[in-house]
């Protein structure tokens, strides 16, 4: 089976690690397929199940935005010392390419998906304007299967702590008290009965 | 603080609600100070219904094809057994039993949608094919393997996977022209041989 139809790619896949990754979107999932060697390892996140989509800015941005001309010109100097001067130009100038694809791609960043039961990093988002694009793309999905995200709906639910997730402990009777067996006893036959 | 924050994935600190889905700009987180945009959607604090809750069945009700004591809730749609709430298992729009799940992740089964994982044969025998060029006498062992992993899976199918006829082929040729490439190597030292 080549691709199926039903499934639609999102972008060209990005190196994290020593894997590849790619993410395509199916009829009711999202895809993230995890490519290392010969294995591939998928990975399926149902629409109803994705709780939400986090960005975090990273600093890649500012520090190859700063590193990137600082290593063109010692790079073109160390080159000119040598009496190279046509290698200097190029050297630098590919330095310089790379600067400004840099700045043109945008800000770098980092995303996260999370379900229920984990917090999948997506590697392939490296850049807010593709995490933008990507979340353009997977959002009306979202929405079509979950509804609308109310914060007075969280608020609702979410403000005290769930009861049934700790259960309260059954009081540990008094040694002292002369009732506390008697009182275990029957507790015990309504129980059974 | 409500319990259902949505944590800085760099410092686990809980972001605020507030913030969530804004059309423009960001958050900064309280403890890291990273700039962060959350995206969040109801399944944060709507619960799923949960199968703990299957009820017990009637005289007229059906019964579950795993608990005969428990009320049919759903039906597998892959196999058509009766699930009460405890044995249906919600994957998307579908809802399976244990064991069509168990079958559908396995290899064998007929259905992708479910496997974990997979072997890429093809990308193993171009593999096989190219990199042991790199020392030229490895390929003497390389090359029969290729031909044998072409062969043997050429007709399997896979999941996801694209250019698999094209991989295969490149494979199938190189290794060839390896086999080859020994064969005559072989031929002209044993003719070395005789002629000495």
């Amino acid at each position: 089976m080549n691709e199926p139809s039903e499934y639609r790619k999102m972008n060209r896949g990005s190196r994290a690690r020593l894997s590849l990754q790619r993410i395509w979107i199916g009829r009711d999932h999202l895809l993230l397929i995890r490519a290392s060697g010969w294995n591939e390892v998928y990975r399926r996140f149902y629409f109803e199940d994705i709780q939400s989509f986090t960005m975090i800015w990273s600093r890649g941005y500012v520090i190859w935005g700063i590193l990137l001309p600082l290593l063109a010109l010692i790079l073109f100097a160390m080159v000119w010392s040598w009496g190279a001067r046509i290698a200097a130009g190029i050297t630098g100038g590919v330095f310089l390419m790379l600067w400004m694809v840099h700045l043109l791609k945008g800000r770098t960043c980092k995303c996260w998906l999370q379900t229920g039961i984990n917090n999948e990093r997506l590697h392939m988002l490296k850049r807010v304007s593709h995490a933008r694009k990507f979340w353009e793309q997977v959002e009306p999905l979202l929405i079509a299967a979950q509804g609308d995200f109310s914060l007075e709906e969280m608020d609702a639910v979410g403000m005290f702590p769930d009861r049934k997730m700790r259960p309260v402990p059954p009081a540990v009777p008094r040694v002292d008290d002369p009732n506390a067996g008697a009182e275990g006893a029957s507790d015990e036959t309504a129980v059974v009965n | 603080m409500n319990r259902f924050n949505v944590k800085c994935p760099e410092c686990t600190y809980p972001l605020a609600a507030e913030h969530y889905n804004t059309p423009v700009g960001h958050q900064v987180c309280g403890n890291c100070l990273s700039k962060v945009v959350v995206h969040a959607l109801p399944a944060l604090y709507r619960k799923k219904q949960s199968g703990a809750s299957a009820q017990e069945a009637g005289l007229d009700d059906a019964g579950c094809y795993f608990h005969e004591s428990k009320k049919a809730a759903h039906v597998c749609d892959s196999c058509g057994r009766f699930l009460c709430e405890l044995c249906a298992l919600p994957m998307g729009e579908e809802t399976l039993c244990t064991s069509c799940l168990e079958h559908h992740r396995s290899e064998s089964s007929s259905r992708h949608d479910f496997i974990p994982r997979q072997f890429r044969y093809d990308r193993l025998a171009l593999g096989l094919a190219i990199i042991p060029l790199v020392y030229f006498p490895l390929t003497l062992f390389t090359a029969p393997a290729v031909l044998f992993i072409v062969l043997r899976y050429r007709k399997k199918e896979l999941f996801m996977a694209q250019h698999v006829k094209g991989r295969m082929v490149t494979a199938f040729i190189l290794g060839l022209l390896e086999v080859l490439g020994w064969l005559v190597a072989f031929i002209a030292l044993i003719g070395w041989f005789i002629n000495e």
